[in-house]
């Protein structure tokens, strides 16, 4: 790991951050352990492992979901893993999420309008006609007709386009940072290239920075400036795109770069 | 099913709500010499003992099982509803010490225990839905505790933690409308029991005398079940139909509640 793969002033910088869980028979599993990295303005960071490696207790510790046993989480200069969730409220709004699980990610009762209006409420500055509002969300992620999809539920629309809306609601409160958990793994080819063609979009329009979750490697490379590979809990290796894939020095690294290889072969 | 039990709910309500506009007060305790007639187009469900009209004692039992049902199961789920929300929101020591709490209530005999403190205070109407609805929230209770467990794991809520949003406003707008159903299921469930116990409490005797309810009608009709069966099968029926109706209307309103059902 070279000190020039890291930005200079990270927009989130995450220093040896640890958590563990009792399970229910009392033994502790050590979730995340020590982990380090940073993710920088505008730039996209793949955290890549298999499941069970703890990427997703790391994407919630981000995001101040749970709190870390030890280390500390700094958002925009500031650190923010000891703040109480008042003190967070403002600040959360840097950092947007999009899950993987689409169809629980909005509260089955709201329609596409309501969940939007929530948050857009939520903004720094909330706008004061809501519907014009909505509507140019929805265009953003795409989403078109959007007069037509306000008034339905997200249960009503398909997988992609409540994928689109879950990237919308994260846009409302204008984050600097999204943290993504797999949020192409339960789409089909065609749909995960056109959901990805617009985080690129919104990225270089907007200036967003990513921290992309998953467990395709060759995801990774297509979409990432930076890789963190994860394994058991730990960063094992982290590097630019380039360097992870064309010289892995870590043994479960050139086993994924292999991997992700072997596939591509298969799809040539 | 759900028209026909639907129905039949919204017969008695309505039943319940009329009578006192249409008939007086004393009607059904109206004394007579004409002593246990057998259903006739006189007297549809025949008469008493004491020649009182059964139709019209059924009619105004209606009342106090229709009462008994809903305030308890009402009451009931309220309670546990908040109870629950709480436990299963705040977890830690409080949700332990909750669900502690309603393990006890779960063994109790709810039925010997209603028993015990409508004849030891006196009966009642207001007393039976008292110990209804203070022995049975506990049901609802756990069930609002797991599906708000679940629910604030899911992604609206973290995404609503994401956007600042205050944990109490959380915990109302996102998790508890989306955790009513199953609570509307067992209250359904809890009206239909408390039914059942008023009347069967009332079959006991344990209920004052100035009342009329279909338990106190079968009471009477038991002891005369081989020369006069009007007295016994009518409001027995009508016991079992409502228990019954309550329980499927239950189950189409929960399934009506969910967004997601077609």
């Amino acid at each position: 790991m070279t000190t020039e793969t890291q930005p200079a002033r990270p927009l989130l910088d995450v220093r040896s951050a640890s958590i563990s869980f009792k399970q229910q028979h009392g033994a502790m599993v050590h979730a995340v352990r020590s982990v380090s990295f940073a993710v920088g303005a505008g730039e996209t960071v793949a955290l890549v492992g298999e499941s069970g490696s703890g990427k997703s207790s790391l994407a919630r510790l981000v995001l101040c979901l749970t709190r870390p046993d030890s280390g500390e989480i700094h958002l925009a200069g500031e650190r923010i893993d000891h703040l109480s969730n008042r003190e967070l409220r403002t600040r959360r709004l840097l950092m947007q999420p999009v899950f993987q699980d689409a169809s629980a990610a909005f509260n089955p009762r709201r329609t596409v309008m309501q969940s939007l209006e929530q948050a857009l409420r939520c903004s720094a500055t909330p706008p004061v006609d809501m519907r014009p509002a909505v509507e140019e969300l929805l265009e953003q992620v795409r989403l078109f007709p959007a007069s037509r999809l306000l008034n339905r539920f997200s249960h009503e629309l398909s997988g992609g386009q409540r994928q689109r809306l879950g990237i919308a609601r994260a846009l409302a409160v204008n984050p600097r940072l999204i943290v993504a958990d797999e949020p192409l793994s339960g789409a089909d080819v065609s749909i995960r290239g056109q959901i990805l063609d617009l985080l690129i979009e919104i990225q270089e329009s907007r200036g967003i920075a990513y921290l992309f979750i998953t467990h395709d490697m060759t995801l990774a490379r297509a979409f990432a400036h930076r890789v963190l590979v994860m394994y058991k809990g730990e960063i094992v290796e982290q590097g630019t795109t380039e360097q992870i894939f064309a010289e892995p020095k870590n043994e479960y690294t050139k086993i994924l770069v292999k991997a992700a290889a072997s596939i591509d072969d298969v799809a040539a | 099913m759900a028209w026909i039990s639907g129905g039949f709910v919204v017969l008695l309500c309505m039943v319940a709500v009329l009578a006192p506009l249409l008939l007086s007060p004393d009607a059904p305790f109206q004394i007579s010499n004409s002593v246990l007639l057998a259903p006739s187009a006189g007297h549809w469900f025949g008469t008493d003992d004491l020649g009182r009209d059964v139709l019209l004692q059924v009619i105004w039992g209606t009342r106090i099982s229709l009462i008994v049902g809903i305030v308890s199961a009402l009451a009931a789920g309220i309670i546990g509803l908040v109870v629950g929300a709480i436990s299963g929101y705040c977890g830690g020591l409080a949700d332990a010490m909750i669900m502690r709490t309603t393990e006890i209530f779960q063994v109790m005999p709810i039925f010997v225990l209603a028993a015990l403190i409508v004849a030891m205070a006196g009966a009642g109407e207001t007393r039976i839905i008292a110990v209804i609805a203070g022995l049975s929230w506990p049901q609802t209770a756990r069930v609002v505790r797991s599906e708000v467990l679940r629910i604030k794991g899911l992604g609206y809520a973290e995404a609503a933690r994401c956007l600042g949003i205050s944990e109490f406003r959380i915990l109302v707008f996102e998790i508890i409308p989306n955790a009513v159903g199953p609570v509307i299921a067992v209250s359904t469930l809890t009206a239909a029991f408390a039914i059942l116990l008023e009347a069967a409490l009332s079959f006991f005797g344990l209920t004052s005398s100035d009342t009329i309810s279909w338990g106190s009608t079968l009471s009477t009709g038991q002891r005369l079940l081989y020369t006069a069966w009007w007295l016994s099968v009518f409001p027995g029926t009508l016991i079992f139909l409502t228990a019954l109706a309550f329980n499927m209307f239950g189950d189409c309103v929960r399934e009506a509640l969910d967004p997601r059902s077609e």
